[in-house]
């Protein structure tokens, strides 16, 4: 198990509790992208699209570790979770919420060009959200698409810029005034 | 809960929730020597759990299923509200806006909803109570454009920043007369309490 002090130091920088071999070790999800940390919930091709997905939203997602991220937390008690779904009415669990819209944006991709999305060229990917945003992608069936797209980019933005290392590859200082010392 | 209950114990009252109405309500029953239960669900917050991080303050925000889901009209509400010690008042937007004269009066005046039995002036003086008990910064003054006249909020208004300022211009050359937004919390040190130091992480209001 993770100490809490341990826990605490990781997560102010953005490290998350993954499970490897059986044992919780903290890591980004960079790191845990680049270690092949296994998914808890997410099935491969569903963490292909949400790469994809988050790539084509936010350059960087995937390296960043966008499916790891949302694994490890619909993995986790709601109560715990850090997801932008939390403060948007998504009913907890939230793995249904994103198992159903990968699924739709899969059946959505199919119906389009008989391809799933990870698949699509990349100008191909950037009309799809750019419709999707929009609400206007045929073969749409699941939670409503535009809606999809925003809790989507903002865990993209989350995982890329949503840390210390985020906001200093924007050039911005975080500039904290209360640093995670206990509790968390 | 900070403090057990013993079993048993007898109490005056016993109010179900942290919040902002059930820690006045529970302040105001002690303070008046009454003894009283605060029931809360959720964990007792401490400030440093008040971190600056957007991605983490969402801890502190409702965990469960959004209230109201089923029925013929559902309505998801989690974004403002909160769970544990303080509820939604322990992390949110801290505006005090006062309801107008004109709302209690929305039947008879507009024909739309319902009257309500009491008047603004019934509540007016509670408005400037709670404003004085809570802390409140804002410019009353300049709210009685629309308001009737009151009490003065306790702190003046918090700072205009850029974006406020280009606002105030572009309304003023539109003749749009702008007060400042009286809100909960401290432009200036109150009751012992710092002044807020504008951080610019308070993504869902300040950290009371």
């Amino acid at each position: 198990m993770v100490g809490r002090r341990e826990f605490m130091r990781g997560a102010a920088l953005g490290a998350l509790a993954f499970t490897i071999g059986g044992a919780q070790v903290l890591l980004t999800p960079r790191e845990a992208r680049a270690r092949g940390v296994p998914f808890r919930l997410l099935r491969a091709r569903e963490a292909e699209t949400l790469e994809a997905m988050g790539e084509t939203l936010v350059p960087g997602a995937r390296d960043a570790g966008i499916a790891h991220f949302i694994d490890q937390q619909i993995s986790v008690p709601p109560e715990e979770a850090l997801l932008e779904a939390r403060i948007l009415n998504v009913r907890p669990p939230y793995a249904d919420f994103y198992k159903a819209a990968i699924g739709a944006i899969d059946k959505a991709a199919a119906a389009q060009s008989d391809q799933r999305f990870a698949w699509l060229p990349a100008d191909a990917q950037r009309e799809f959200v750019n419709l999707m945003r929009q609400n206007k992608l045929p073969g749409w069936q699941g939670p409503p698409s535009g809606f999809v797209y925003f809790v989507l980019r903002s865990d993209a933005v989350d995982v890329v810029y949503g840390t210390v290392e985020g906001y200093e590859a924007l050039g911005i200082p975080y500039q904290a005034h209360i640093m995670p010392l206990k509790r968390w | 809960m900070a403090t057990p209950v013993k079993s048993g114990e007898k109490v005056d009252a016993v109010i179900a929730g942290a919040g902002a109405s059930g820690s006045v309500f529970a302040a105001t029953l002690a303070k008046a020597g009454k003894k009283v239960v605060l029931l809360e669900t959720g964990p007792d917050w401490q400030l440093s759990d008040l971190i600056s991080s957007d991605i983490w303050g969402r801890r502190i925000k409702a965990a469960g299923a959004p209230f109201l889901l089923e029925g013929k009209n559902p309505f998801g509400y989690s974004y403002q509200s909160g769970w544990g010690v303080g509820g939604a008042a322990l992390h949110y937007f801290a505006n005090f806006p006062r309801l107008l004269p004109s709302d209690f009066k929305m039947k008879s005046e507009h024909n739309r909803g319902l009257d309500w039995p009491i008047s603004y002036q019934d509540v007016a003086r509670y408005y400037d109570k709670v404003a004085q008990d809570v802390g409140v910064s804002g410019d009353a003054k300049a709210e009685e454009i629309w308001r009737p006249a009151g009490k003065p909020y306790p702190m003046p208004p918090m700072k205009t920043f850029r974006n406020g300022e280009l606002w105030v211009k572009a309304c003023a050359e539109h003749g749009i007369r702008l007060a400042p937004a009286c809100v909960g919390m401290n432009s200036t040190e109150y009751k012992g309490r710092p002044a807020c130091i504008y951080d610019g992480w308070c993504h869902i209001g300040p950290a009371r």
